[in-house]
């Protein structure tokens, strides 16, 4: 398109031309006016206009007519020019020519007629110009007199060129928009919303990793630091429980940096799992401080303090309710669409295929033959759905109940997978805590410490699959058959997380279950428990000594980050090493053997890697809390699976066979979102309010002890305001604010939903209106033709 | 391009049939003639900016059902009949549906729309539909 296309310039340009052509045309109004009287004049400038066929009109008022008039003035100007010059060196020479009486020649004499003609021409044209100047002056003051108005309407201007130029970097902001027309042209807008999605979490991922840049690593990396500027105040804490702290962090720290030698293949383990040199790194919960630092300044009468464990809480907090406010804002949009679907009587499910069915982004021949293949199947599918509704109404009560056991049976073997599933991880991972201690290599260690996360991944690939074959099965109808293929899924998949936190929570928290025994501590030998089961290994070996945990949410943490490498790893290796192939064999072989054929190329479904990447996301979340860092390494995870799945689309894989609806899937994909969110929440906050933190690390140290849980740093912070402000939050705990809350939600939520039954309800009334009203016009025009035709009928007698 | 030119310089039809954003489109030919001024599909500036104004993701609702219903409207005679929704759906599948699916397919929408029941889509009740099919916002734009 080398067109320029903007709107914007079309106006512009309209309204500058349309200013100028007002300010001519006033002013050739008005001179023309002036020159009513001087017809001469105006004959000019009607021979000046008609001289180019092209202007027809003969009354002045576009711009090339101005030009022409212009034109012919500085024409007759310059001709005025030559002939005064002329006509003085006419008389010039004949002064200087002595007593020369001969009388001019017929071309002189021509010649001076012309210039005297064209003198007083010009005088007429000078007084009319003045005049005309003299009415634009008149004019220009009447509306300098308007400069108020002027004035705002100049400064409205202004802010209008500003917004637009804050839009225009914002549709820049909004990148990748050319990966989308790709994706578009050759695909349609159904499969970019998957896309669109993407891009969207890398939002919230950026978000949330700037929020946490400003208030977790950036105070942390200055406490490595601290300088004469800060000093260190440790708020809380006194006597033995303090020391006995201290002494932990202590003895934590040092085992992390002690240095073993130097081995290629240690180091490549500690990053696979997360242990020795990174654990010491802003990757894992233990490494953060819970020191309270204030800068020191005698001249300021207040201490400006940063409390590292209060911060580190609220931050978390807040990114939590910024991503809820932004899934809530962006699936408020598509709920509209979501209800409409669910509302079968009144949604037009065959105009909206015909209207609304032909996808006008498409620009390739490939995929418009494509998509109009795509749009023959969704009528032929819709028709086969009617068919089979006709056939299931008709079905006889044995069929029935033979379908009803059927699918009692594929449900029973469903959550007969899910509970296997979920027993399989908690295995592994007690396996993995019980192994924690053995003897065992470092290969072998590796593989046992990855082994939940495996385990995870290929549950999550094969399960589903087992899914959609069986809801095959039970014979639903198409559209309730891939929404329960997808419930069970997502199940699956938050479930397994779930589970996974479930089993270390077991595991890392009850005591008891080793054999090993804490001894009695004492306050002045180095303890040997720190209120931790798997502090030390009874056997006193090097190696099993760097695999103690010392620090239960630096453990967690590493559980996590190892998913997260897993699900990357995972999705990598499943594109590279089953679907490119996949697609050479297919296309080399699929002549010649027919089950590849018939197996075709993978298929890029929607649904299930909708679920790949909200799973991503969930693990981030979970995770969020005890590795503050994977906020980052989820965003580099989320920009780097785009940009797979788009090769994967366009290379790889197949597109979908089904049509899937833009707005359905978008509204789709956001509540997957916010079902995550709401699980993953509620889990961590009962985390946060029920759990001992760690004596040895991480920014909640002090509140270890067994009356306090980690959200205790927020109370001690309250504990420590003036009175009023502490008798307001106080009052928030109360009772006598809950219920009254509780009461008006209640009734909100009442009322809004009595108003919605009350707009259905005149919305039948308007569609029964429309009909009546339709009707009584053909009734008028039956009965205007009647009388129309008693009327010819009258006459004619 | 001045001034008059871009409502005078004008494009013929298929140059436009020709142009990227608009060469698959089964619609081509009927978008271009409800855009160009004299129905014979030669658009000009003004014209072509038109269309690409209507068929923006900026574009209000009301203005795309309106020329929606213009360049459905195959006969011109301001309702959409039986015939021009044959030659939508014809258009759509390219003649790959059977004649009795076809009916069936007009009949359910016709059922689905048509409120005053004269066999017709008028702009109204056109637009009372359109305005509750969730995918007719997001199908009816052309990206540039």
């Amino acid at each position: 398109m080398s067109l320029p296309l903007k709107s914007d310039t079309k106006h512009l340009s309209e309204s500058s031309l349309e200013q100028s052509t007002k300010k001519v045309k006033s002013i050739l109004v008005h001179s023309s006016k002036v020159q009513h009287q001087r017809k001469s004049t105006r004959h000019q400038i009607n021979l000046a206009f008609q001289k180019d066929c092209d202007i027809q009109s003969s009354s002045p008022d576009n711009v090339d007519g101005a030009k022409y008039i212009v034109s012919t003035f500085s024409s007759s100007i310059d001709v005025i020019a030559n002939c005064n010059e002329a006509v003085d060196a006419e008389t010039l020479k004949k002064e200087n020519e002595t007593n020369d009486f001969r009388l001019p020649s017929f071309k002189q004499r021509m010649q001076r007629m012309q210039c005297l003609t064209l003198r007083s021409f010009k005088a007429k044209q000078e007084r009319a110009q003045q005049q005309v100047a003299q009415r634009v002056r008149t004019i220009i003051q009447l509306s300098e007199t308007q400069s108020c108005i002027n004035y705002t309407k100049r400064f409205l201007k202004g802010i209008k060129s500003m917004f637009d130029a804050l839009i225009d970097l914002w549709y820049r902001l909004n990148f990748w928009s050319q990966q989308f027309r790709e994706i578009e042209g050759h695909f349609g807008i159904a499969t970019s919303t998957y896309f669109r999605f993407t891009r969207w979490l890398v939002n919230l991922n950026f978000m949330v990793f700037f929020l946490y840049l400003c208030f977790i690593y950036i105070p942390q990396l200055s406490y490595n630091n601290l300088s004469d500027y800060f000093t260190v105040v440790n708020d809380t804490g006194s006597g033995f429980f303090y020391n006995k702290m201290v002494l932990c962090s202590k003895s934590y720290k040092e085992k992390l940096t002690t240095r073993r030698a130097n081995h290629h293949w240690l180091t490549f383990l500690d990053i696979a799992q997360g242990t020795g040199f990174l654990e010491n790194t802003m990757l894992f919960y233990g490494f953060y401080s819970n020191l309270t630092v204030s800068l020191h300044n005698d001249f300021s009468s207040r201490n400006v303090k940063y409390n590292m464990g209060l911060g580190y809480l609220l931050t978390v907090g807040i990114s939590f309710v910024v991503v809820f406010i932004m899934i809530v804002r962006k699936s408020s949009t598509t709920i509209k669409e979501t209800v409409m679907d669910f509302d079968n009587t009144a949604y037009p499910l065959y105009t909206n295929a015909v209207f609304g069915g032909w996808d006008y982004c498409i620009n390739s021949e490939k995929m418009s033959v494509y998509k109009q293949r795509i749009i023959y199947n969704e009528f032929k599918a819709t028709l086969w759905e009617v068919k089979m509704k006709k056939k299931r109404e008709n079905r006889s009560t044995r069929e029935k109940s033979k379908l009803y056991l059927k699918r009692l049976i594929i449900n029973l073997v469903v959550l007969a997978l899910l509970v296997g599933s979920f027993y399989t991880i908690y295995l592994t991972t007690d396996y993995l805590i019980k192994n924690q201690t053995e003897n065992l290599s470092e290969f072998n260690f590796l593989m046992v410490n990855y082994l939940p996360s495996i385990v995870i991944s290929i549950l999550n690939a094969i399960v589903p699959e087992i899914f959609w074959a069986l809801s095959k099965v039970e014979e639903y109808s198409n559209s309730f058959a891939t929404h329960i293929t997808i419930v069970r899924a997502v199940f699956l998949r938050l479930s397994s997380v779930w589970v996974l936190v479930v089993s270390l929570y077991y595991r890392l928290h009850y005591k008891g279950r080793k054999p090993m025994d804490c001894p009695e501590e004492n306050m002045y030998n180095v303890t040997r428990c720190c209120g931790n089961t798997l502090w030390e290994s009874i056997i006193e070996n090097d190696k099993l000594e760097r695999r103690t945990v010392k620090c239960w949410e630096s453990y967690v943490g590493q559980q996590f980050y190892k998913l997260c490498i897993t699900d990357f790893m995972s999705v990598t290796l499943i594109v590279l090493s089953i679907k490119i192939p996949r697609r050479i064999i297919h296309h080399h072989l699929q002549h010649r053997i027919w089950v590849i054929k018939k197996l075709g190329r993978a298929k890029f479904d929607l649904p299930l890697q909708v679920l790949d990447i909200v799973y991503s996301q969930t693990v981030c979340w979970m995770g969020m809390f005890f590795n503050p860092l994977l906020p980052a390494l989820t965003f580099i995870k989320v920009f780097y699976f785009f940009f797979l799945k788009k090769f994967e689309l366009l290379s790889v894989a197949e597109a979908p066979q089904i049509a899937y609806r833009a707005s359905r899937s978008y509204s789709f994909f956001q509540t997957v979102l916010l079902v995550s969110f709401i699980i993953i929440t509620c889990l961590l906050g009962y985390m946060i309010g029920n759990l001992k933190p760690s004596m040895s690390c991480g920014p909640f140290r002090v509140y270890s002890s067994d009356e306090f849980v980690m959200f205790d740093v927020v109370t001690n912070e309250i504990n420590s305001w003036p009175t009023v402000p502490q008798k307001i939050v106080r009052y928030f705990e109360t009772a006598a604010f809950y219920v009254p809350a509780f009461l008006i939600s209640l009734l909100s939520i009442y009322y809004y939903l009595a108003v919605t039954a009350g707009y259905k309800k005149m919305e039948e009334l308007l569609k029964e209106q429309l009909k009546s009203e339709a009707h009584d016009k053909q009734f008028l025009l039956a009965r205007v033709d009647e009388i129309i035709k008693r009327g010819q009928w009258r006459q004619e007698d | 391009m001045s001034y008059n030119e871009s409502s005078m310089v004008k494009i013929p039809l298929d140059v436009l049939e020709n142009m990227p954003e608009l060469k698959e489109n089964p619609f081509r030919r009927r978008i271009c003639q409800v855009f160009s001024d004299d129905a014979t599909g030669d658009m000009a500036f003004d014209d072509f900016l038109d269309m690409f104004s209507v068929f923006s993701e900026a574009a209000p609702r009301e203005i795309k059902s309106a020329y929606a219903f213009k360049i459905y409207d195959f006969d011109g005679d301001n309702f959409l009949g039986r015939s021009d929704l044959e030659t939508t759906l014809k258009a759509l599948t390219q003649n790959s549906l059977k004649t009795e699916e076809v009916k069936f397919v007009i009949d359910q929408v016709l059922e689905e729309t048509d409120l005053d029941s004269d066999g017709m889509l008028s702009y109204i009740e056109f637009e009372h539909v359109i305005s509750r099919a969730p995918d007719f916002l997001t199908t009816f734009h052309i990206r540039i």
